[in-house]
């Protein structure tokens, strides 16, 4: 038998105690170990992350209130502004790297919030000087400024949003006259060699924690969905509904059977839930625009990251039925993902219903937000986070989406990241009493 | 503290790639200033149209009518995104117009990409490096609200002035009817009743 780290404890005790290898007494006193300690100390990093995540809302909240009054603020104020976030969050990684190197949340922490300060500084003075420098040639020079950081941080964080910037990258540069103007760095999946260096570094036991699984499936999945653009594109199978559908399906099922191999871990599968919903919600615009312009070409170039944000929520949808015991996740997967490639299927054959779709999406993410922080609040720190960033990108995306006040955009974001930071300390309170007593 | 070497490098790395991360913005300042102090201006007529950028905010998104005439080049074969120098010049309205392309830059030339090479004919569609100008988003609302109205030949005649230095352009300035987009909205706020 191989041992995966898909397996919890909860399913190898019974199996350990049959085996005869562990007393029932054993098995409890490992139980009752597991369960406290450790599941409380990650429950309570992964708050605390979220909770850094909540100031960097507000932070963004205060930036864009900032931004509602720009024309009014001189050209020295505008830049100082830029390079903010910057100065402030080189030199938190800079301490953080000088006197707490070992501690993997705040060196995580800062060094995303570097990363995205650095396309946050050039972004502003691009619209300050109105730099007229191609969307392509942001992205790239934020991904070659951001990457370093990776590894001298040794931040898998940045690792993954600079994977998340190389789909980006490619989506963009997959309309031919991207290509021929901006080089191929772009072109068939050639980005991604960028991520070889990390891969041999973790394979050399550069790694730490699991996230060298969270990002080696986030980069074999967008592999594996460019192969599937590949054949769909050159093929032109696209135009097919019925034939799409099977495809996406197919590969659904295929990256769910090689995650066994590749995926160290139950909770990388919960994160990728997450991850993916933020994915769907931050890349949909040009999808669900060409959608709506009927390029059926384009729209299905540009839902490329939409097809590997598909087959994480079939594996998320899996993971849930794995989590509950009832050991069909095979059939789980199977059911969503028929379900859900049929639909994005549908939307691609019928563009003019891409509206109805994006609400559907926004809303039925929004409900099920809802719903898991009712049901998580008592229970579990992780899916009450997890909940309020899904609640949180359907928000968002919606609120970049229209033309809604900058000032209003703003107090959403500083209301949201409040509201994170309050619901935390509320349920690390109320877990707090529940254990004195 | 006594730090050991290894963190001392790793420091004195970081701090490399933070002053890559201030010199790639640093150098696009002191880029666009010079632009601005030594640069030529020069107006293009436009053709404006509204988007929102999710990045970068919102802006007016400027199709020069530049863009789409047929430039005559002596050079053979340029190819599609190549980048050729276009000599301007003025027409009778004070509209900067593209003459014909170079190789190299001469004087009172901007840098332009072949866009779409017609066959054998010797001339070429270019892009200029101009396709946008970013608004406050009070003002992008604005014009967006006072032009929706209009028929086409009721539209503001809009164009961008442009500073060129060595073939580099940036824009500096938006004009509705030949003045600046402001002043026009100033102008036209009475308008907004009208709809």
């Amino acid at each position: 038998m191989r041992l995966t780290n898909n397996q919890s404890l909860e399913q190898l005790l019974p199996f350990w105690q049959k085996q005869g290898w562990i007393t029932p007494e054993n098995a409890q006193a490992m139980q009752a170990y597991y369960r406290t300690d450790p599941a409380q100390s990650s429950s309570r990093s992964f708050s605390a992350i979220l909770v850094l995540f909540a100031c960097l809302l507000i932070g963004g909240g205060v930036i864009t209130l900032f931004a509602a009054n720009w024309a009014n603020l001189g050209k020295t104020a505008r830049l100082i502004l830029s390079f903010t976030p910057l100065v402030i969050s080189q030199i938190t990684l800079f301490f953080v790297m000088k006197q707490r190197i070992d501690h993997a949340l705040w060196r995580e922490a800062a060094a995303l919030c570097v990363a995205i300060s650095v396309g946050a500084a050039m972004g502003l003075i691009g619209q300050t000087y109105q730099i007229h420098s191609s969307l392509l040639n942001f992205v790239l020079t934020w991904l070659l400024l951001s990457l370093p950081l990776a590894y001298v941080a040794r931040s898998g964080a940045v690792m993954l949003f600079v994977t998340g910037l190389i789909v980006w990258g490619h989506s963009l540069g997959l309309n031919w006259f991207s290509m021929q103007e901006h080089g191929p760095i772009f072109t068939n999946g050639r980005a991604l060699l960028l991520l070889v260096p990390w891969l041999v570094w973790q394979y050399r036991g550069g790694g730490y924690m699991a996230q060298n699984g969270l990002w080696r499936t986030l980069v074999v999945t967008i592999t594996l969905v460019y192969a599937l653009w590949a054949v769909i594109v050159l093929t032109d199978q696209y135009r097919d509904g019925l034939t799409l559908w099977i495809l996406l399906w197919s590969l659904a099922s295929a990256v769910y059977l090689g995650s066994h191999a590749f995926i160290p871990g139950r909770s990388v599968l919960s994160t990728l839930s997450a991850l993916g919903l933020a994915g769907l919600l931050l890349s949909a615009i040009e999808f669900w625009r060409y959608g709506i312009y009927g390029y059926e070409t384009e729209a299905t170039l540009a839902a490329a990251d939409e097809y590997s944000v598909i087959i994480f929520l079939g594996l998320a949808v899996a993971a849930w039925f794995a989590r509950r015991g009832l050991g069909w996740q095979r059939w789980a997967l199977v059911a969503a993902g028929f379900v859900v490639a049929g639909m994005m299927a549908l939307v691609l054959y019928f563009p003019g219903s891409a509206w109805a779709w994006m609400w559907v999406i926004t809303v039925l993410i929004f409900v099920l937000g809802i719903g898991f922080v009712h049901r998580d609040i008592e229970h579990s720190l992780v899916g009450l986070n997890l909940a309020l960033l899904w609640i949180l990108f359907a928000l968002g995306m919606r609120f970049f989406d229209d033309s809604t006040a900058l000032w209003f955009k703003g107090m959403v974001f500083i209301g949201f990241g409040a509201g994170i930071i309050a619901v935390n300390s509320i349920a690390i309170r109320g877990r707090r009493k529940g254990e004195a007593a | 503290m006594k730090l050991s070497q290894k963190t001392i490098f790793t420091l004195s790395v970081l701090l490399m790639v933070f002053a890559a991360q201030w010199a790639v913005p640093g150098a696009i300042i002191y880029q666009q200033e010079t632009l601005r102090q030594e640069g030529t201006v020069h107006r293009f007529q436009v053709q404006p149209v509204d988007p929102y950028d999710v990045m970068r905010g919102r802006y007016v998104r400027l199709s020069l009518l530049a863009d789409q005439a047929l430039i005559p080049s002596d050079e053979e074969n340029l190819q599609h995104g190549q980048m050729v120098y276009a000599i301007m010049s003025e027409d009778a309205q004070g509209f900067t117009t593209l003459e014909k392309l170079v190789i190299e830059p001469v004087a009172n030339s901007i840098e332009v990409r072949i866009y779409y090479p017609s066959e054998n004919t010797g001339q070429y569609r270019v892009r200029l490096p101009i396709d946008r100008y970013y608004l406050p988003e009070a003002d992008a609302i604005e014009v967006d609200h006072l032009m929706s109205w209009r028929n086409r030949e009721s539209m503001p005649q809009a164009s961008v002035d442009v500073a060129v230095r060595n073939g580099k352009a940036a824009a500096v300035g938006l004009n509705l009817d030949g003045m600046p987009y402001r002043q026009w909205l100033e102008a036209h706020q009475e308008d907004a009743g009208q709809e």
